[in-house]
Formats: structure tokens, sequence, C-alpha cells
């Protein structure tokens, strides 16, 4: 079930009107069954998948807690195996096998292991690594066991962020369940509002702005440069609106029903760096990273080459993780590379900042070229997590710098037009946040009118301009 | 009690401004949608409230740039007018013929249909956004634009949402901002295209899918045009692609229009067109291809 569809609006509303209806005691029941006709509602018998992994990780956890010594770390290796090998299998399996034949037919060898015809089930990366999460914390003896395997089941499929997360920690979530929510203005108007943006950010921008990308990058070989450097531009914000837009809805329907799920967007294109992008680009993932495979490598405690090293190879898996495609494994070696160029290079961009911390113009400018810089610099990457293949990137790179041409726009100026209003406003709720340390003075003003007015216009925007027909979430497919 | 009572009462009034937001913008977009002229539609308009020609050509783009419409009108000496739309399939010619023998019944329809015209796509459906301005006003129209989704009736609620990406042609008019365009009466819907093509036949094999909604559809036109007593002439038009085997889509209409006794004229494989400098691009012909075709089409018309 997509969230951009009526089908969602009405489940939501039925989901929610229960929730607030039922008592407290049976409102987990309540969630966990509406979690699996979500999730059902995309192909039902993958949900036997998500069963095998929450039987295992559930009984892994009881007996991880229970156990001690070199059995807890057993019990643990058996837990990250199943899920790694549910992954293994569904995501990656054909992805090996047809490197495998490629090398074998390199040395004029045949490969005879079969290939599996199977669709990746929605959303596995990101519900196997929050069931990876609980068990790693139980380990780590940051997170209690849970006993009750309802609730588990419910940490693991919670509808607002099973698809595409936020990917939760357990001692975010769990003790979020068993609490009584009572029905809040706050909740609901803070919810709503979250859910109107994410609405806005995926109907008026991503999909508005995919037309024109899919158009451009379908056929890259007869772009001219000024199209392609466009469609790359436009693919890097849509690909944050089309996301953070999921992550919103997400937020805001769990809010709703009095949950605070983690952030995963903070104005990433704000970033002045490639450091600071990654701190606020994907946080759910970028942390999740971070806590449980960089830092397990020895993070930065160690020599700078092992050190580069670490830094790199996370952001190669973490390019995998996205897909099983070179693609983006390149997507996420140059920003592991990037990371190295920064921290090779902050002893020279710190004397510069020195500089001008006392020059305001100078500050403000550089602030702006930063601003500018990091994201050409991102844009540039996505190139490779857009293009289908190698040979298609570096065929957008090659003409992005060698093809002379006019804008293809097929005369249609409304292309060119339409995706410019959504980018306004984007921009002018974000400017605003940045300004105001995260809040944003339309949607919490004090003044009702300008609330009333922010939302009001946002609807009439999505109705005017918003892309109905514009399908799947991007990172659905991950 | 107290936050819930809040809840509510919020909610009622966010839902009337926005009800009222929605009918005000609406209104005024449907005044100036349909004040439009010189556009896609305001032919479409033209075809659904006011056409009263002869001779009705429906199609795509193939239809509006591949029919002669003054060329025809001076050598059957009777009027005619283009009613072709870019990217319209099958549906929309359906939802054309129901709006016109609804009012009159022409002497002739010339229908062209391209050679892939059956085959699934997920635009055939998104594309029939261009009738949802006529939902309210023409229920004839009402079946074909449910066919976008079954959440479509329950949208068109809204009063924008039928505008639903027009608004800048509708601030164009608004603003009365003219383009050079030709003049529509004396054209009669046919745009000629004058760009020669440079390149060579491309070869494409083509699909075996059909979908059967839409062949569902088009048989729908052949019953209705019989039984309105207008006579029905299909065409498939010039195209500079050279199949791997006939398409399916050729060869179901052939068949169909046997059956029902509909002359049916594929050009589609047509030698005499086998040249690059009868076509804008790969599916359309220019100005000099146009003459040429409508040329020969007259010459079964006659």
């Amino acid at each position: 079930m997509l969230f951009n569809s009526i089908q969602f609006c009405i489940f939501f509303v039925i989901v929610l009107t229960s929730y607030y209806l039922l008592p407290h005691k049976i409102r987990w029941l309540l969630l966990l069954l509406a979690s699996c006709y979500f999730y059902m509602a995309f192909v039902p018998v993958y949900i036997l998948i998500l069963g095998f992994t929450i039987v295992i990780d559930y009984f892994a956890g009881i007996y991880i807690e229970r156990s001690i010594g070199k059995r807890r770390k057993t019990y643990l290796i058996a837990s990250l195996v199943a899920n790694i090998g549910v992954l293994a299998v569904f995501k990656y399996y054909n992805f090996f096998n047809s490197n495998i034949t490629e090398l074998l037919n390199h040395f004029g060898l045949p490969n005879h292991i079969p290939y599996l015809s199977i669709l990746l089930p929605i959303g596995l990366s990101f519900h196997t690594f929050q069931a990876m999460s609980y068990t790693i914390e139980v380990y780590r003896g940051n997170q209690k066991a849970e006993k009750h395997f309802g609730i588990y089941a419910l940490y693991v499929m919670f509808f607002p962020q099973l698809v595409a997360g936020p990917i939760e920690r357990p001692q975010n979530i769990l003790h979020q369940f068993y609490e009584k929510h009572e029905i809040t203005y706050d909740n609901f108007s803070v919810g709503f509002k979250l859910i109107l943006w994410g609405f806005f950010k995926k109907l008026v921008i991503a999909d508005r702005l995919a037309l024109y990308v899919s158009m451009i990058y379908k056929n890259p070989a007869e772009q001219s440069s000024k199209s392609l450097m466009l469609a790359t531009a436009y693919f890097a914000i849509q690909i944050y609106c089309d996301f953070s837009g999921y992550s919103d809805i997400a937020l805001g329907s769990a809010r709703m029903m009095g949950f605070k799920l983690m952030t995963n967007f903070n104005r990433p294109y704000f970033s002045t760096s490639i450091s600071t992008f990654w701190r606020r680009w994907h946080i759910s993932l970028s942390t999740w990273f971070s806590d449980y495979l960089y830092i397990s490598l020895g993070g930065n405690r160690v020599s700078v080459p092992r050190w580069y090293f670490n830094l790199f190879f996370v952001f190669l898996i973490s390019g995998l993780w996205h897909g099983a495609n070179w693609t983006f494994v390149i997507w996420g070696g140059i920003n592991g590379i990037y990371l190295i160029i920064g921290i090779v290079l902050r002893p020279l961009t710190n004397k510069f900042k020195e500089m001008s911390i006392h020059h305001g113009v100078l500050k403000r400018l550089t602030k702006f070229f930063k601003i500018a810089f990091t994201f050409i610099l991102i844009s540039f990457t996505w190139i490779f997590f857009r293009a289908n293949s190698f040979d298609q990137a570096t065929t957008i790179i090659r003409r992005i710098f060698t093809a002379k041409g006019k804008l293809y726009f097929m005369d249609n100026y409304t292309l060119l037009l339409y995706p410019l209003i959504g980018l306004f406003i984007l921009f002018l709720f974000e400017a605003n946040e940045e300004m105001h340390h995260g809040k944003n003075m339309f949607f919490f003003n004090k003044s009702p009118i300008v609330r009333i007015a922010t939302c009001s216009i946002l609807v009439i925007l999505i109705l005017l301009i918003g892309v109905f027909d514009g399908g799947q979430f991007i990172y659905f497919q991950f | 009690m107290k936050e819930k009572l809040r809840i509510l009462k919020k909610l009622i009034v966010f839902i009337i401004i926005l009800v009222c937001l929605d009918y005000l913008v609406g209104s005024i977009l449907k005044k100036y949608y349909f004040l439009q002229q010189n556009s896609d539609d305001s032919r479409t308009t033209f075809v659904i409230n006011d056409v009263t020609s002869d001779i009705l050509i429906l199609g795509s783009s193939r239809a509006t740039y591949h029919y002669d419409t003054p060329m025809i009108e001076d050598s059957l000496k009777m009027s005619a007018y283009n009613g072709g739309r870019i990217a319209s399939q099958v549906f929309y010619y359906y939802g054309m013929v129901q709006s016109v023998l609804k009012r009159y019944h022409p002497k002739l329809i010339v229908l062209d249909i391209i050679p892939y015209e059956f085959e699934p796509s997920s635009d055939s459906y998104e594309r029939l956004s261009c009738l949802l301005p006529y939902y309210d006003g023409h229920p004839e129209l009402r079946e074909i634009c449910e066919l976008r989704g079954r959440f479509e009736k329950y949208k068109l609620l809204s009063k924008i949402y039928p505008y639903n990406s027009k608004l800048f042609f509708t601030l164009k008019t608004m603003f009365n901002v003219k383009q050079k365009t030709a003049d529509e009466s004396k054209i009669k819907g046919y745009y000629p295209v004058e760009k020669v093509f440079k390149v060579t036949k491309k070869y494409v094999t083509p699909s075996n899918e059909i979908d059967s909604l839409k062949l569902s559809y088009f048989k729908k036109i052949l019953a209705d045009c019989k039984q309105a007593n207008v006579k029905l002439v299909v065409c498939v038009s010039p195209i500079f692609i050279q199949y791997a085997s006939t398409p399916k889509s050729i060869a179901i209409t052939k068949q169909l229009c046997e059956l029902n006794k509909v002359p049916f004229y594929d050009y589609s494989t047509s030698k005499i067109f086998d040249d690059e400098k009868y076509y804008s691009d790969y599916h359309h012909l220019n100005r000099l291809g146009a003459t040429l075709y409508t040329r020969m089409v007259l010459s079964h018309l006659k």
C-alpha cells in the first residue's frame, strides 16, 4: 500500500480512529494486524519471510539475555546470519551469481549455478536492519529482551516505518508501545502538518521533477550537457523530496497516534561539507552504520590509514545496502573518498574558516559557496545512483562535459516551470527552518491565520500541480 | 474530552476553509479553461460541444499532423474538422465519438489509429486527465474518466482536481497572453509540421500483448457508429518504422473492420512513404508527407 494513495488515506483514518477508540490493552494488536494488512497489500506471501526473521530474532533476544559468555555471541551470530542470509538470498544472490558468471566467462568457463526468479520483498533492507539493531542492542546490554512476542513483532512491523524507515532503535520505540497515548491536539497538529508537508514534497516536487529526470535519463546518449546537468540537479532534489517526503508521512502518521519516531532528514542540502551532509541525510541509516559497523571496526580510534579504510569500507557497504548493482557500490565509494579528502584537507579549511570568521560578508559568501559546492559534489554521486548501469553513468558524465545543444523540454515550458513552484516553496520552508533552528515559522507561527493559510495553500497546490499518477517511492525498492 | 473537541473544532474549520477555497479556485480555473483558444484543450472543447462538420477526423497527434482538412473540404465539398489530439488513444476517441453522436451525426468519421494502438501502457489511463474538465457537464464521458482509477470519482469531488497541471495554460488565458498561431477557422484543426527528418528508418519488433479493455472500446466505437448509421473509415497513416512483423493491433483492427464492414486502410507499410523527406520524426509526416497522404486517403473517400 503506497502512502500516496487513496487506499492509504482510508486505511489510516480507520486505524487512527480505531486506535483511540480501543482500550490501551489491545491497541498493540490493532497496530500489528493493521501492519500485517499494510505489508500484505504489496505481495502477501512475503509476510512469511518477515515472520521468519521475527521469530528468529525474538528468541535470539531472549536467549542472548539469558546466556553468559560465548553462548551470547553464538546466539547473536545465529540471529545476524539469519537476517543477513535472508538479505543475501532475496537481494544479492542473483547479483553475485551474475558476477560469478561474468568472471567464469572471462576464463571461458560456464556457470551452472541457477538464477532465482524472485521479487525483492518490499523494504527488506529496512526491516532487516531494524531487526538486527534489536539483537545487537540486547547483546550489548543496552536493551532488555522483549518478552511479549506481539510487541516485538510490532517493533519490526510498525506500518508507518515498515517499508522505508526510519530504521528505529529498540531503545526509542519499544517502550512507546507500552505507553498509553492520549489523544492530544499537539500530536494531531504536528502529525497532520508533517503528513501534509510529506505529500507536498512527494506529489508536487519529487514526482514533478521525476517527469523531466526520467525523460532525460531514459536516453542520455542523445541529450545535451545542459539537459543532463539540469536533470542531475533535479534528481538530487527529487530523491530528497521523495525519500524525506516518505519519512515525513511516516513520522506524521506515527505522531498522530502518539508515537515519536526518529528524525531522518535535517535539511541536508544546506550542508556546508560532505561530512555534515551525511549527518543530515538518512540519519537513521547513517547512525546505524556508525553504531554497528564503523565503531565495531575501530572508528577513528585507529591508525590514520585504518581510519580511512574504515570510512571507505562503511560507505561501500552502505552503497551495497541500497541496491544489488555496482553503480550503488561506486556511489558509496565516491562518498567515502569525499569524506577522506575532507579529512585530509581539514587543516586547510580550518585555517580559511578562522580567517573568515570575523568578516561578515566573507563568512556568508564562504558559507554560500560551501553549500553550493557540497550540492554539486553530492549531485555528481547521484548520477551513479540513478543510472541503470556503469556505462550509462559514464555516458552521462562524459556528455555533461562535452555534449553541445539546447535544453530539451519538448517545447513544453510547463515541464520546467511547474517544478519551480514547488522548489521555491521548498527553499522558502527549509531556509526558514535553517534560520529558526529547525522550527518552521509557517507551520508553527503564532498567528493561527498564517498556520491555516500555510496548510490551505499546500493542499490547493497539491490539487493544482501535484502529480497523482507518480507511483511508488524510490526507496521502496531497497 | 476537551482536547477531542478542540481537535474536532479545528478540523471542521479547516475542512470548511478548504471546501470554500477549492470551490473558489476551481470555479476560476473552470471559467478560464473554457475561454482558451488555439490550444489542445480548446480543440477538445470544440469537438465535444460545438463541432457540426460533415466529416470528423479523430486520432492522436498523427491525425492532427497528417490530415489536411482544408484539402479534404475542397476535394469533397463537405465541411471537415480535424479533432486529433496529441498523445490521445482509443479511450479518448471513444469519448469524442460519444459526445459527438449525442449532439449530431456526422456523415463520415475518419479514425486514425497508431500501429501499436492496443498495446498495454499505463500512460493510456493517465492521459485521460484531459477529459476531466468535462466530467461534470458531460455524463457520457464519465465512464471514460473513471477508467483512470477506482477512486477517480471521489477525487473529482474536488473542483480544482479536474484542472490539475493546467495552471499555466489557464493563467495564459487569464492574462490574455497571445501566441502566434494559425487561424483555426481556416486550418480546421490541421497542424502541419514543416521539419524534415534526417535519419534512417527504425526497425522495431512489435509487442504481442494487447490491452483487452482498449480493444473493447474500439469495438464499441465500431458498434456505436454502426448503430447511429454514421460512416466510419479506419486508417493507419504512414510511419517511419519498419516492424519485424505486422503489429497485432493492426491485424486485429483489420479483422474487426472486415467483420463490421468498415473500410480499413493501412499505410504503415506503404512503399510510397518509404522516404525520410516525408517525415518530421519517426511517427509523424511533415507537410509534404501529409499533403501526399491526404490525397491518397481522398482517393478512397471520393
